[in-house]
């Protein structure tokens, strides 16, 4: 225990390759024994964040359970690893959406070995940038998360899945071409010759004419990923075409990869650039919000209402970030972690309805609520938080953002506020065509979730529930870290 | 107990229930109703327990529940007179209702359902109500709406209940977006507490308002009037004032005791309780004032024109309870700080009770339609008969009605220079509020009087009707009957509370007088008489014609049973507006954004293809090649 103890987040980054070596060792044909390991892996990492999160100290902004390896000197490349209030609700996040989305392929029955060991690579993937303190490992981490989804995606998908992956994978490669000279740039420019993102930080260097050029890279190739407007439709396609598990992990939490090395490298590394260019980023993140929310309100496809949803919600956190102030940054956070947790909760229901509809058209679906009442309720939940309705974590993040914002461009608040009227409206009308009006014999016989496969559901809706009842639950662990984030840009010019 | 233990009980009781049946206890209907009505009983005294024993100062307890550096959230309770008085409103007419539902929805198969989200319900606006933080009345509020949203799409089955359901979120919504905006700019404006933050207690609020702390300039205008106006557009949508008061006449799709607790305690009351909570803040902008005075005078008027048409006896109420909030709030913006509220107490009593008696009456006509109701039931049933009857006559304003005694309250506030458009429009819509009232009371107790009789059926009481037919039952009856006669009782004697209310309130109960011998109340009677005298001609005399006298006014007549088109206005902007928006957005979408992205990779590609086609394999080729390439490489060298 005592290794454990001084080795958490290595734990919790070799359970996803422990669990890669298992899928790997046993043979195809006992398909049993594979989602067993799977499973048994993810739950021992789900159980290892929530030890994480229960140990974490939320009175120091500093970093925790810190570990350093000496890598490659002469580069300034070093394995660190070690989490703050920022990344720890991540790490949470993406070991619950880790367990519950093995638990929701557990019917899989095509190339289960390959399956699992994609998407046991992509979490280490995951796990390994929440977690590291080096943009090397970082990047090689981001790196290794992008690349799984293109198999399985291609292998395991449904609609248009070759065009989806391609384009998936040709976005966030192009979104890597940029970061990599970025990240070069970083280690250079400072004159340290370093990768450490403390250090690098700490350096307050002054980037010169560089800056802008770095910055925007930096932005635009975290932004990619993070569904940006307007380099946001893949994402949508991508969801759509991904098989439940990995549309659940995609925009649960790959999406946050974005958005999170924003926040880590983009504002804490330049703060002067991000003080400029803060406008810019509002500005595109309420295109995201009221642009994505419109879009979503055309869509005919259930899965796409619920992409696109995403890449509203994804607005909500980057206009957080832009205000650079705490209540935005903490909003920001959460609404990365409740909407990980919602849109997982959202991609679990519609993958049981279209298991056994097969189809994903809303108006051919109909009266679900009679027929398949826990799967309904899941959407509804899922659907509630995301409107925001108090109760549900959402609420909380949208609260503190939007009031942020308003307080930072009270035209951009407005219109981010509205905003959640058309959200309404998309979801609403989703659950007024799918899910009300009376039952279609079509769907008569299709059989609801059972107790098993409801278990996941069930985990993540309780998540919800549970930060929205108790955000002090969430704020207070961010609380000294988002301070310290937020001196430092205050600090600036 | 103490009264932060007394407060918790009155808000968790109900939530416990809730709770309980998400977790699993609703596969077990009768212990849900059970756990319900034991929670809705603890819930109701700990409302009368926290009224009785209200210290002379009021009470207050706060948690900090979500904070940051710059604004802290808090939960918990704040007693005043007010926050109590309406408590026990809420509280008691909850108990009523849910004693009801146990006969009404006694054969339900969705019948936890029911009783858990109607506890929801309540737990919401008991939190509305003793909010202590305005944060926490926002969440609360959401809640109510989100509640609204469930029962009124209780039986979602059906399509129109599904429409309505969502009719009703959306258009809440709407308001909502200003109260939102209002409440974040109240906050930013709010003076810094020790620590740093701000927040946004309400009892601060007051206290800001009052030391004139938010007096400043916001965008060019008065910070009052803006932030004044932004929350009145939440208290516009919540309360179904115009514009965004479509919304109401179509809850009538859910089950009827909920439109009977929705309609007078909860949800729509709602609004004009945030209104009297934050009172001084609207009054500290003359021009807030006005614009809800001003909405809410022609809403008073417009909204009792279409009740005096309509056939459908849920939707004449529906229509009723709008024009009666408006009085309400035209109460408050003006200034008194008892009639809007007080006129809020005695509607909450009579407006559930005449809901209480349609569904009596609608169980029995099987129909929803007056005409048919007077027809198939008329007198024959007499706790619905003796509901009706009460209800209409505090309703339509008879003297020593509750109605009457809380109505002419504000129109003696109203009475006094500068407001004289508002009170002729409020006698107006006093006028056809004794219109409507007399003709529904006429048309379904005087049915045997009729020369003729029509014979209307709306598609919405047909379901509801299949719905109902569905139980019988004695016990199922006599409980619906005995809650009726009771509420019955309470409304009569409900309006003379007045200077008891004034008095909780901490005011004086001159306040509440009535000066009998003035002209106020010699106007309001002649409008009684009036409205009354006529709806008798039409509907009540022996050998009526039975058909008002506007249906000499085919077009009014139209345009009153349409709802002044109002309908028609959202469908304009859901169907060209938003409509058209989400096509431009998928436009771009698609063809410009995706397409351009597209359009790069397959320049990619078509570039590969070109570059590939070098790649022939044909010596020759390649020869000829190299040749050309050395030859311009020669001729540029030359060149230099």
């Amino acid at each position: 225990m005592a290794w454990l103890d001084s080795h958490l987040l290595t734990s919790i980054l070799l359970c996803p390759v422990i669990g890669l070596a298992l899928t790997a060792l046993i043979p195809a044909s006992r398909t049993g024994a594979i989602k067993l390991s799977a499973a048994i892996v993810s739950g021992i990492s789900c159980a290892l964040s929530i030890l994480l999160w229960q140990r974490f100290d939320p009175s120091t902004s500093r970093l925790q359970f810190t570990e350093r390896m000496e890598w490659l000197p002469d580069l300034g490349i070093t394995y660190i690893v070690g989490i703050d209030g920022l990344s720890l609700p991540m790490v949470l996040l993406t070991g619950i959406v880790f367990f519950t989305g093995v638990l929701t392929m557990w019917e899989l029955e095509n190339r289960v070995k390959e399956y699992f060991a994609f998407t046991m690579a992509l979490v280490a993937g995951v796990f390994g940038v929440f977690i590291s303190q080096d943009l090397f490992f970082l990047f090689l981490f981001y790196e290794l998360a992008v690349l799984p989804m293109y198999l399985l995606i291609a292998i395991w998908g449904s609609t248009r899945r070759e065009y989806a992956a391609m384009k998936l994978t040709l976005f966030l490669l192009a979104g890597s071409a940029l970061l990599f000279p970025a990240l070069i740039g970083l280690s250079h420019y400072s004159g340290l010759n370093t990768f450490d993102l403390t250090l690098l930080s700490d350096a307050n260097t002054d980037w010169g004419g560089m800056g802008i050029i770095i910055f925007l890279f930096l932005y635009l190739g975290f932004g990619v990923l993070a569904g940006i407007f307007p380099f946001h439709t893949w994402s949508p396609v991508g969801h759509v075409a991904a098989p439940t598990a990995v549309s659940m992990l995609h925009a649960g939490v790959l999406m946050k990869l974005g958005s999170y090395g924003v926040l880590r490298v983009g504002m804490q590394v330049m703060p002067e650039e991000m003080v400029r260019w803060a406008p810019l980023i509002a500005a595109l993140a309420v295109c995201n919000i009221l642009y994505g929310a419109f879009v979503a309100l055309g869509q005919t496809d259930l899965k796409y209402v619920i992409g696109y949803s995403s890449v509203s919600h994804m607005g909500v956190v980057m206009l957080g970030l832009a205000t650079m102030s705490a209540a935005g940054i903490s909003g920001a956070v959460f609404q990365m972690f409740a909407h990980g947790i919602m849109t997982a909760l959202f991609f679990s229901s519609i993958g049981h309805i279209y298991d056994h509809t097969h189809t994903r058209e809303i108006s051919r679906l109909g009266g679900l609520f009679t027929t398949m009442p826990r799967a309904s309720t899941v959407f509804i939940i899922a659907g509630m938080a995301g409107i925001g309705v108090p109760c549900l974590a959402s609420f909380w993040a949208e609260l503190l953002v939007f009031i942020a914002a308003v307080k930072k461009w009270p035209l951009a608040g407005a219109l981010a506020i509205f905003g959640l009227v058309v959200s309404a409206l998309f979801v609403l009308r989703v659950v007024q065509r799918s899910f009300f009006g009376p039952e279609r014999d079509d769907w008569k016989d299709m059989p609801d979730m059972g107790n098993f496969m409801a278990t996941p559901r069930v985990i993540l809706a309780a998540v919800l529930l549970l930060f929205g009842f108790a955000p002090f639950l969430m704020l207070d662990q961010l609380a000294a870290s988002v301070d310290a984030l937020v001196q430092v840009l205050e600090a600036s010019p | 107990m103490s009264l932060s233990q007394w407060g918790l009980l009155t808000i968790g009781a109900p939530l416990v229930t809730f709770v309980l049946f998400l977790l699993g206890v609703g596969r077990r209907p009768t212990l849900t109703v059970a756990l319900s009505l034991t929670t809705a009983a603890l819930a109701c005294a700990g409302t009368w327990a926290m009224a009785i024993t209200l210290p002379e100062a009021g009470y207050q307890a706060t948690t900090p529940w979500a904070a940051t550096a710059d604004f802290s959230i808090h939960l918990g309770i704040r007693l005043t007179g007010l926050s109590t008085a309406m408590g026990l409103v809420v509280g008691t007419i909850h108990l009523l209702v849910q004693l009801y539902s146990l006969g009404y929805m006694a054969t339900d198969p969705a019948q936890a359902r029911y009783f858990a989200v109607l506890s929801l319900f309540a737990s919401a606006m008991l939190s509305v109500v003793y909010a202590a933080d305005l944060i926490q009345t926002f969440i609360a509020w959401e809640l109510v709406g989100l509640s609204s949203y469930l029962l009124i799409g209780f039986w979602n089955f059906k399509p129109s209940a599904a429409q309505a359901a969502k009719k009703a979120f959306i258009m809440t919504r709407f308001g909502d977006l200003g109260l939102f905006l209002g409440l974040a700019l109240l906050m930013l404006n709010m003076p810094v507490e020790a620590g740093g933050a701000r927040n946004l207690l309400i009892a601060l609020i007051l206290e800001a308002v009052a030391n004139n702390d938010l007096a400043g300039n916001l965008f060019g205008y008065d910070q009052h009037t803006v932030i004044g106006l932004l929350l009145l557009c939440g208290i516009v949508g919540k309360s179904a004032q115009f514009p965004l008061h479509s919304w109401l006449p179509d809850a009538m799709e859910g089950p009827t005791p909920v439109s009977a607790l929705l309609h007078s305690a909860t949800m729509v009351a709602a609004g004009v309780y945030l209104f009297a909570l934050l009172q001084p803040l609207f009054l500290a902008s003359s021009i807030t004032s006005t614009v809800a005075l001003g909405i809410a005078s022609f809403t008073a008027v417009m909204a009792a024109g279409v009740a005096m048409v309509n056939p459908d006896m849920k939707r004449v109420l529906a229509w009723s309870s709008i024009s009666q909030l408006s009085f309400m709030l035209m109460g408050l913006a003006a200034g008194s700080e008892v009639a809007g509220f007080f006129h809020l107490v005695t509607h909450a009593g009579f407006k559930c009770l005449l809901f209480l008696s349609a569904g009596i009456f609608i169980h029995l006509a099987h129909s929803g339609d007056l005409t048919e109701i007077g027809r198939k039931v008329g007198s024959r049933s007499r706790a619905a008969s003796l509901g009706l009857l009460v209800g209409a006559a505090s309703l339509a304003g008879v003297p020593a009605m509750a109605g009457f005694m809380s109505k002419e309250v504000i129109l003696a506030q109203l009475h006094q220079p500068g407001y004289e458009g508002f009170y002729w429009l409020a006698l107006l819509g006093s006028a056809m509020t004794a219109y409507y009232a007399t003709r529904m009371a006429a048309v379904i107790l005087r049915s045997d009087s009729a020369a003729v009789s029509h014979h209307r059926d709306t598609e919405q009481t047909k379901q509801e009707v299949d719905h109902d037919s569905n139980h019988q039952g004695g016990l199922a009856d006599s409980i619906m009957a005995m809650t009726v006669v009771g509420l019955a009782l309470v409304t009569l004697g409900l309006g003379w509370l007045g200077p008891q209310l004034a008095g909780h309130l901490g005011l004086d109960a001159e306040l509440v007088a009535i000066d009998w011998d003035s002209m106020g109340v010699g106007l309001a009677v002649t409008a009684l008489l009036a409205g009354g005298g006529l709806a008798w001609y039409d509907y009540g005399r022996t050998g009526a014609y039975r058909e008002g006298f506007l249906s000499g006014l085919p077009a009014i007549e139209a345009m009153l049973k349409d709802g002044w088109h109002m309908d028609r206005c959202w469908r304009w902007v859901s169907d060209k507006i938003i409509a058209g928006l989400t096509l431009s957005a998928l436009f771009i979408d698609r063809r410009a954004i995706d397409r351009s992205i597209d359009g790069v990779a397959d320049g990619a590609r078509s570039g590969g293809v070109l570059a590939a086609s070098l790649q022939s394999g044909r010596l020759q080729w390649y020869l000829s090649l190299t040749l050309a390439v050395l030859a311009v490489a020669l001729i540029l060298l030359e060149w230099k």
